[in-house]
């Protein structure tokens, strides 16, 4: 796929860029600041040159979450636009800005939050690429593994599996995954699914919207 | 008044262009006639105990005069103490000393004022033990040249002696629970200084992390996926291959647990609101994470870290009394900028009677000097609480430093 990208690390760049040919995806453009993202963007998206952008948080020109604003200015004026966000930290406020939890315009899909070290791990980093570009969400493992420890309390009703499958589905896996990664039959993940909506109090759904609400739950600090 | 320090005693020509060396005379002026009233007390015996409580009280409130800070006047003071007694004799004393001190400079400048006066009269002018008469025209005009140095090193001097002075009174004076407060500030400035110097500190280690260990980290991450795909696609032996991937993995779960100890490392070095959205977005998070409703309207423009930093300890010590203390529905948070200065201002609804010698509102207040700013607290028993802290904006820079 052709990827938008923006890294200021000149050493993770070049990294980046070898690493996504070698997969063989076309980088369109790969720029080192923010202010560069979003005039690539403006040039490039009217034209469909990008079908996925992929940028860093930390960023200059202000070197605060510079990258993260854009990719979420970029989400508001094109929705269905994959973006991808690679983050040093597991930082919670990132992942529900990017999803928009809590603003009332929640994410539809095609959209990423993972940490930089999990680049390493290249299948699950190139799979996190192509589930994002068709439409769904992946959220790095760390972030809801952080979000399950902050809400231990409220899951205390769940099982140890009830509670791996949870977060399976936060992550932003499907049924058939998690059954498979799991080495369980599909019938057994769906009752293991609706066991844990039933006990948090949510109602069930499907795909991204699914993905949503759970996180929507985890991150919400009041127990209902 | 304006206030002055032994080291403005280094400056003598700005000091002698200033008022101070003239309050400082009207300031020994006053000690003089006390030390006369003094003596002169003495010797009615009855007035001893009246003047001995009267003194000490004036003294209080004329510090000012030799550029020290006035000392608030005792509640319900009655006693008399030993240093008020030290007070009084010390100025009888001195007033004695100024006496002929003053006496001596006064005769020795007017001679040397009236030499040009004399000369114009006509009359001869002779050195001090008459044996000699002097030329007329250099008479006339460097004998009121050395008085005018004369007089510039007897100002300055008396704004000298004045300081002492008043310092020794000062120290005599201040009752204990002045001086504790005086401590207790002085401890909290430390406190703060030392706050400060760690934040920076913390700041700049967190971005050596996150440029360096964490970057390279990453970058071997990154190798280590391509050297998988290389792996994976060799043709031939199974067994080599899979010992090889085997090989990587390990690398990876090695890798995984470096990044992860450098990101806790790093975690909490800095507040990551801060960093990225400056203080607004920083007292948005704190007003969210807080178990009562709080408003919050935040209008001033990003500021330089150190300060919003310092802004947003003050705001979290504010608010965790709130929490803690007031009994507080709500709460209300508003930050934006009010002529030259930035005004941060936290209200309550909570049950008021803050104590000002809480230890959060010694750091605040030590805080908000650190900046150059006030903090001012209203909070009528039963009426909620108003923190107000004004901080001007140049301030900023010398923070940082």
């Amino acid at each position: 796929m052709r990827i938008l990208l923006a890294e200021d690390s000149a050493l993770l760049r070049e990294g980046l860029i070898e690493l996504l040919r070698r997969a063989g995806h076309e980088i369109v453009a790969a720029v080192p600041t923010a202010t560069e993202l979003e005039a690539e963007a403006a040039a490039r998206l009217p034209s469909a040159e990008v079908d996925l952008v992929l940028t860093d948080v930390r960023m200059p020109p202000g070197n605060g979450d510079d990258g993260l604003r854009v990719a979420a200015a970029l989400r508001t004026a094109h929705p269905q636009l994959p973006v991808i966000v690679l983050s040093q930290y597991v930082e919670h406020r990132y992942a529900a800005e990017l999803l928009g939890i809590g603003s009332g315009r929640p994410a539809t899909g095609s959209v990423g939050y993972l940490l930089k070290d999990r680049v390493a791990h290249v299948h699950d980093f190139l799979r996190a690429l192509e589930v994002v570009r068709a439409g769904g969400i992946v959220i790095d493992p760390s972030v809801v593994a952080g979000l399950l420890e902050t809400r231990r309390d409220a899951l205390a009703p769940l099982s140890a599996r009830e509670r791996e499958v949870l977060g399976l589905v936060s992550e932003g896996w499907t049924n058939d995954q998690v059954a498979e990664h799991l080495h369980l039959s599909r019938g057994a993940v769906v009752k293991h699914i609706s066991a844990v909506f039933d006990k948090l109090g949510l109602s069930e759904q499907e795909g991204n919207r699914r993905v949503l609400a759970v996180l929507a739950f985890l991150r919400d600090r009041d127990d209902r | 008044m304006r206030r002055l320090t032994s080291s403005d005693l280094l400056h003598p020509l700005r000091l002698l262009c200033s008022r101070s060396p003239w309050t400082a005379l009207l300031y020994l002026g006053l000690q003089a006639a006390a030390g006369a009233v003094s003596i002169a007390v003495w010797f009615t015996v009855l007035l001893i105990p009246a003047w001995l409580m009267l003194w000490p009280r004036c003294e209080q409130r004329l510090l000012p005069l030799a550029g020290r800070p006035a000392l608030a006047p005792e509640r319900n003071r009655r006693n008399l103490r030993w240093q008020d007694i030290v007070l009084v004799l010390l100025t009888a004393v001195m007033a004695l000393g100024a006496f002929f001190v003053g006496i001596l400079v006064v005769v020795v400048l007017g001679t040397l004022f009236a030499v040009p006066f004399a000369v114009a009269a006509g009359r001869e002018i002779t050195s001090w033990d008459g044996g000699q008469v002097l030329p007329e025209l250099p008479s006339a005009i460097l004998a009121p040249l050395l008085g005018l140095a004369l007089l510039a090193l007897v100002l300055w001097g008396v704004t000298a002696l004045a300081l002492g002075w008043s310092g020794l009174s000062t120290a005599l004076l201040r009752d204990e629970e002045e001086r504790l407060v005086a401590q207790v500030d002085a401890l909290g400035d430390e406190t703060v200084r030392l706050g400060d110097s760690l934040a920076l500190e913390r700041r700049a280690l967190e971005r050596d992390l996150h440029d360096g260990a964490q970057m390279h980290l990453s970058a071997a991450g990154m190798r280590l996926a391509m050297l998988r795909l290389d792996v994976e696609e060799l043709v031939g032996d199974e067994a080599p291959r899979g010992q090889l991937l085997a090989g990587l993995e390990a690398v990876q779960q090695q890798l995984d647990l470096g990044g992860d100890a450098v990101r806790d490392a790093a975690r909490g070095l800095v507040p990551s609101a801060l960093r990225d959205r400056g203080l607004a977005g920083a007292l948005e998070e704190l007003a969210a994470s807080l178990p009562l409703p709080v408003t919050l309207e935040a209008t001033a423009p990003r500021q330089a870290e150190p300060l919003e930093q310092s802004l947003l300890l003050i705001a979290r010590e504010a608010l965790t009394n709130v929490v803690r203390h007031s009994g507080a529905g709500r709460a209300e948070i508003r930050y934006g900028p009010e002529d030259e200065d930035l005004v941060l201002t936290i209200s309550d609804d909570g049950r008021g009677g803050a104590t000002p010698t809480g230890t959060g509102l010694v750091s605040m207040h030590a805080r908000a000097r650190r900046l150059g700013g006030a903090l001012s607290v209203t909070s009528p028993e039963g009426g909620g609480t108003v923190l107000t802290l004004r901080v001007p904006v140049r301030a900023v820079e010398e923070v940082g430093a």
